[in-house]
């Protein structure tokens, strides 16, 4: 049972150095690092405090 | 001074009520919110004994007076009482014996906490520590909380796991004050700074940043001047703006800080729910609240965004328990959809907070909140926002989801992120008790920094892998510092395609160097 698990790892090892070298991995992998430095952007932008909301008294 | 040193009573909510209004008037005790929150909340704890300690010394309601009310005309009392609760009954006779010196048996173990009632007309509720609420078979959180010793007449008494609270008093207070007296008594206990009477905290807030009315009596402060006393007791605040009609981000920052034990402060806009789909202020002033506790109570994981998918173990809060100075501690607000008109017309689903306060003459549920930005207060050396954690995220993710979906990586389900901030002893502690570490000697004797940013990725409820970022580094600096496997065929798949992507110099390039870190952290272990 355990030569078995050991054995389809090994194919998934292989599977994922396949996926990655393959012509739709490459063109995903290069897409992804566009996708997140965008990504990365909008959460910098998303996470930044409005100036002007840093002078509005909070009183209530 | 009282003639009495102590009274008992049996608890009822009217009781209560009584002592709360000694020194004010029944009808403005009554109307008060912190009456429904107390009525609520000693319901559910049972409690069957208020023990009234007459002619009590508070720290931080004696500072205030000295400083404001002492120079009243009216001479405004400098003692006040406090009120002990229990869920069991007690009799004076066996009281008088415990305080002779008997066994107070199973008093510790039926102790709820105290109010400090302090002798003003209307902001009668001082420092405040009580019991938080069970956590509901795992799903209320309060990472923010520490013990408070009490001593009752000699009995050493001890309200555990809580975080005090306050009222604001409109002299030395407005909420904003409250609130950060609040997230300093948790910060105070985790990073050794003073803790500050309110008072102390509007004159520091105030003395620096221009204040366009006068400091005392206190009306509010700015977020600015927030930021001021937090800078004011050694520690430096990280304001963070989530003004969308989104909760998933908000969640997320929320978790990430407060799953480590620090609380925050969260800016927010009251709105009256009655004209909703309209949106209308609730008057035109914010208010600040303590975040002090979570509850992961919904049934699934959300997708984080529209342009995203990473799941995040903190897309599961469904509420977040805050002090409130107008309602009480730990007070519920509870995430939620409304449907609002837009400036164009169009109506869309906009995410708010539900909200305990009421409008006077209003019920429960007329007002609710939009947040508008978060203020956390942090210690020097964590430098590393967590929003630069989960960018790196978002590209492994990605990539382990593709592996997913290609049935390369055999998981049912999209795997999820937990997402916070601790401690390097908190970490090896919590591995050197884990039995499926890979590596673990390798890890535990690794020399870690301090603040740890660590991403823990989860197939249900079983740990795949840790992904560990120094927070004490600079953004521009290389902070991965290393990963934990937890699931040995996950982590040799992941090499495998680290090491394949290690090998595309130039694709490698378009990354950010985090990213290419962790790759080439990975390319370097043996097979």
């Amino acid at each position: 049972m355990r030569n078995k698990k050991q054995t389809a790892n090994q194919g998934n090892i292989k599977k994922a150095k396949k996926w990655v070298t393959s012509k739709e991995g490459s063109q995903y992998l290069h897409q992804l690092a566009k996708n997140v430095e965008n990504m990365g952007h909008t959460l910098i932008e998303e996470s930044q405090i409005d100036i002007s909301t840093l002078r509005k008294p909070v009183t209530f | 001074m009282s003639k009495k040193h102590f009274d008992i009573y049996p608890y009822t909510i009217r009781k209560l009520q009584k002592i709360l209004a000694e020194h004010s008037k029944e009808h403005l005790v009554n109307n008060k919110t912190h009456i429904d929150y107390f009525k609520g909340y000693f319901n559910y704890q049972k409690a069957k004994t208020i023990i009234v300690e007459y002619d009590y010394i508070d720290h931080d309601y004696l500072e205030d007076f000295a400083s404001y009310y002492v120079r009243c005309f009216t001479g405004y009392g400098r003692y006040c009482k406090r009120v002990h609760i229990f869920d069991k009954p007690i009799k004076k006779t066996a009281f008088e014996k415990y305080i002779n010196g008997a066994t107070p048996i199973r008093l510790q173990k039926s102790y709820l906490g105290f109010i400090v009632v302090k002798p003003l007309p209307k902001t009668v509720v001082g420092r405040t520590c009580l019991k938080t609420y069970d956590s509901d078979n795992g799903r209320r959180y309060y990472p923010a909380t520490r013990n408070y010793d009490t001593n009752l007449f000699g009995i050493k008494l001890c309200v555990k796991d809580t975080l005090a609270f306050q009222e604001q008093d409109r002299v030395a207070s407005a909420c904003a004050t409250s609130a950060l007296w609040s997230v300093f008594q948790a910060t105070g206990k985790k990073f050794n700074h003073p803790l500050h009477s309110p008072v102390v905290i509007t004159e520091s807030a105030t003395s620096q940043v221009p204040i366009t009315s006068r400091v005392l009596p206190n009306n509010g402060l700015t977020i600015e001047q927030m930021a001021f006393a937090i800078k004011k007791v050694g520690l430096e605040p990280q304001g963070i703006g989530c003004s969308t009609g989104e909760s998933t981000l908000l969640k997320a920052n929320m978790y990430a800080y407060l799953r480590s034990g620090i609380p925050l402060i969260m800016i927010i806009d009251l709105y009256e729910s009655k004209k909703l789909p309209n949106v209308v202020r609730f008057g035109n002033q914010r208010h600040a609240v303590a975040v002090t506790g979570y509850s992961l109570g919904r049934d699934s994981y959300q997708a984080f965004s529209t342009n995203h998918g990473i799941q995040l173990k903190s897309s599961k809060i469904d509420k977040i328990y805050v002090h409130d100075d107008q309602v009480g501690p730990f007070a519920s607000m509870c995430f939620e959809t409304k449907k609002i008109t837009e400036e164009n017309g169009a109506l869309i689903d906009y995410d708010v907070l539900s909200s305990s306060l009421k409008p006077n003459g209003g019920a429960k549920g007329d007002i609710y909140c939009m947040w508008d930005s978060l203020l956390i207060p942090l210690y020097h050396k964590i430098r590393i926002p967590f929003h630069s954690i989960l960018t790196n995220l978002f590209y492994f993710d990605d990539i382990i989801e593709r592996l997913r979906t290609l049935k390369i990586l055999n998981y049912s389900k999209r795997l999820v992120w937990d997402v916070y901030l601790t401690t390097v002893n908190e970490l090896k502690t919590e591995v050197r008790e884990c039995k499926t570490v890979d590596k673990k000697s390798e890890v535990l004797l690794a020399k870690l920094p301090k603040y740890i940013w660590r991403a823990t990725l989860y197939n249900d409820n079983k740990k795949i892998m840790d992904l560990l970022f120094d927070a004490t580094d600079i953004e521009q600096g290389s902070y991965f510092s290393r990963p934990i496997i937890y699931n040995t065929n996950f982590g040799n798949i992941f090499k495998a395609t680290c090491k394949t992507m290690s090998q595309n110099k130039k694709q490698l390039n378009l990354l950010d160097n985090i990213i290419i870190s962790i790759i080439e952290w990975f390319d370097k272990e043996k097979n």
